[in-house]
Parts: structure tokens; C-alpha cells; sequence
């Protein structure tokens, strides 16, 4: 069985992945758990959704001067 | 033989960076898990030459296509020992300050995470280049003025928020630190990434780091 390609590959993968010991957050590790799964598959969602929330915050906080600020960005590059 | 030796490597390395592109936005987890093996690190080449590509394209639009051949060169050959500067800068903070927090890394696991880093920075300097010559600012406090600002706050952010979670990854896989250190870590690193920014603004380098 330890000739095996598969059980080979899996022990690497295992060796791999408990390389780091699992990140804790002392009593916040159930919601760290829960929320760190949608960063590993598809992050790009939360970014989208997030970026939209907070993009909404900034135009309330900042109203038209949003136009102002991003005039600055535009000459950063 | 020879000749085929090398078109098969450059074809893996090719493959190898799409895939981490991929990887980069789809499953950021994994494929950092993978590139802080410090496993085939010509892959990063391709970020190089985008890199160099877009500060030809940059100076171009900066200066504008009728300036003296000589005052562009100048200009582009500072920006090019600008960003490679801030990106040996960089690795070494990462290092020295992972460290210092007690982490296990070096430069040859940090190189390839960190590079892949600069894929949301390059597009938004990109693309904020494209749009400054096709929208140039400043523009009005009208409807469509603030809809434009909206919309690029909000591109911004998703891909700062992108570039935060390569941030971080680089230093949980590269460094092998955990959440406490590496907040502690950036406690340090953003004063310091803060000065670093300021002095290459004085230089009229960057007015924007490229991170």
C-alpha cells in the first residue's frame, strides 16, 4: 500500500497541510471558523460584495468630495 | 535536444504562473500553501515583465508620446529602480520583521507569495493609467462624475481587499506566523511602509507606492 501513487500523494498533502498548527483566536475560533471557509474558496465574492458596503460607506461619509479624492487617486499611478 | 530542454521549461514556468494566477484570485489559500515552497521561482518572470511593460506604458502616458527619447528613458529607468528597490525593500522588511515576531521564514519562501502580490497592484495601476487617459481628471460633482468616483472606489477596494489577503498569506505561509503576529507584525511594517512611501514621494518616484 505505501507504494501506492495515491497514499503517496495524500501523505504529502497531509504533510502539507499540517505544516502550520490550525489558527486560533481563543474564544473566537468557532466565528473564525465559520467565516475564514468563504476566503479560501472564491474570495472574490466577499471582496465584490464588500468593496460595494464599504464604497456605499465612504460615498455617505464623504458625499460629492468622493470626486475630489478620486481625482488624486487618478494622478497616483 | 537542447533547444527542446528549454522550450519545455519556459512552457511549465508559462503554465505554472497562469495557474497561480488563477489560483491567486479563486483559491488565494492553496495556492500560497504551494508558493511558499519556494518551488520553481522563474514563474515570477512574467510578473517582471508585466511589471516592466506597464512602466513603459505609464512613462508614456505620463510624459506623453512627443517628449525627448532621453528625458523618457530617465524617467522610466527611475521608476524601473524605483519599484525593483521597493520590492527587495519589502521582502527584506518581511523577513527581518517576521522574524522578529518569532517567525520561521526567508526571501525564498516569501519571494514567490510576494510576487504574486503585486497581480491586484498592477492592475490597479493599469487600469487607473487607462483611465486617465481615457476619463482624464478632474471632473465635476455632476451624476455622472459621482457615479464614475463610486465605481472606482469601489475597484479600488475589491482589490485592496485582494491584495490584504495576499498580504496576509505571504506572511502566514512564508513566515508561518499566526494571526496575533502577524497583526503585530503590520503594526510595524505600515509605520514603516508609511515613511518609505513619503520618501519616495519627495524623490518624485511614486506618488503612489508600487506595493
Amino acid at each position: 500500500m505505501n507504494t501506492d501513487k495515491s497514499y503517496q500523494q495524500l501523505v504529502t498533502k497531509m504533510h502539507e497541510i499540517s505544516s502550520l498548527t490550525p489558527q486560533t483566536v481563543g474564544p473566537l475560533t468557532p466565528l473564525y471558523r465559520r467565516i475564514i471557509p468563504y476566503f479560501k474558496e472564491d474570495p472574490w465574492l466577499l471582496f465584490g460584495i464588500g468593496s460595494v458596503i464599504a464604497g456605499l460607506f465612504v460615498y455617505f461619509v464623504l458625499g460629492p468630495t468622493i470626486v475630489h479624492i478620486v481625482s488624486i487617486l487618478q494622478h497616483g499611478y | 535536444m537542447q533547444a527542446d530542454t528549454i522550450i519545455a521549461s519556459v512552457l511549465t514556468q508559462l503554465i505554472l504562473f497562469l495557474k497561480h494566477v488563477w489560483g491567486s484570485i479563486h483559491t488565494p489559500y492553496q495556492t500560497y500553501r504551494k508558493l511558499a515552497k519556494g518551488e520553481h521561482v522563474w514563474q515570477a518572470l512574467p510578473i517582471g515583465v508585466l511589471t516592466v511593460l506597464y512602466f513603459s506604458w505609464s512613462t508614456l502616458v505620463h510624459h506623453g508620446i512627443r517628449t525627448h527619447p532621453f528625458f523618457l528613458t530617465v524617467s522610466f529607468t527611475k521608476v524601473v529602480l524605483g519599484s525593483l528597490g521597493t520590492f527587495g525593500v519589502v521582502l527584506v522588511s518581511l523577513v527581518v520583521v517576521g522574524r522578529l515576531v518569532g517567525g520561521g521564514g526567508g526571501v525564498g519562501r516569501i519571494f514567490l507569495p510576494w510576487s504574486y502580490s503585486l497581480l491586484p497592484t498592477l492592475l490597479w495601476f493599469f487600469t487607473t493609467s487607462m483611465l486617465t487617459l481615457l476619463l482624464p481628471p478632474p471632473r465635476t460633482t455632476s451624476i455622472p462624475g459621482q457615479v464614475f468616483s463610486f465605481l472606482f472606489v469601489v475597484f479600488s477596494l475589491f482589490l485592496f481587499f485582494w491584495k490584504g489577503v495576499l498580504y496576509y498569506l505571504t506572511l502566514r505561509f512564508g513566515m508561518r506566523l499566526d494571526l496575533f503576529r502577524i497583526v503585530i507584525a503590520s503594526v510595524i511594517l505600515f509605520p514603516l511602509g508609511a515613511l518609505y512611501a513619503l520618501i519616495m514621494y519627495k524623490l518624485g518616484i511614486f506618488r503612489i507606492p508600487f506595493v
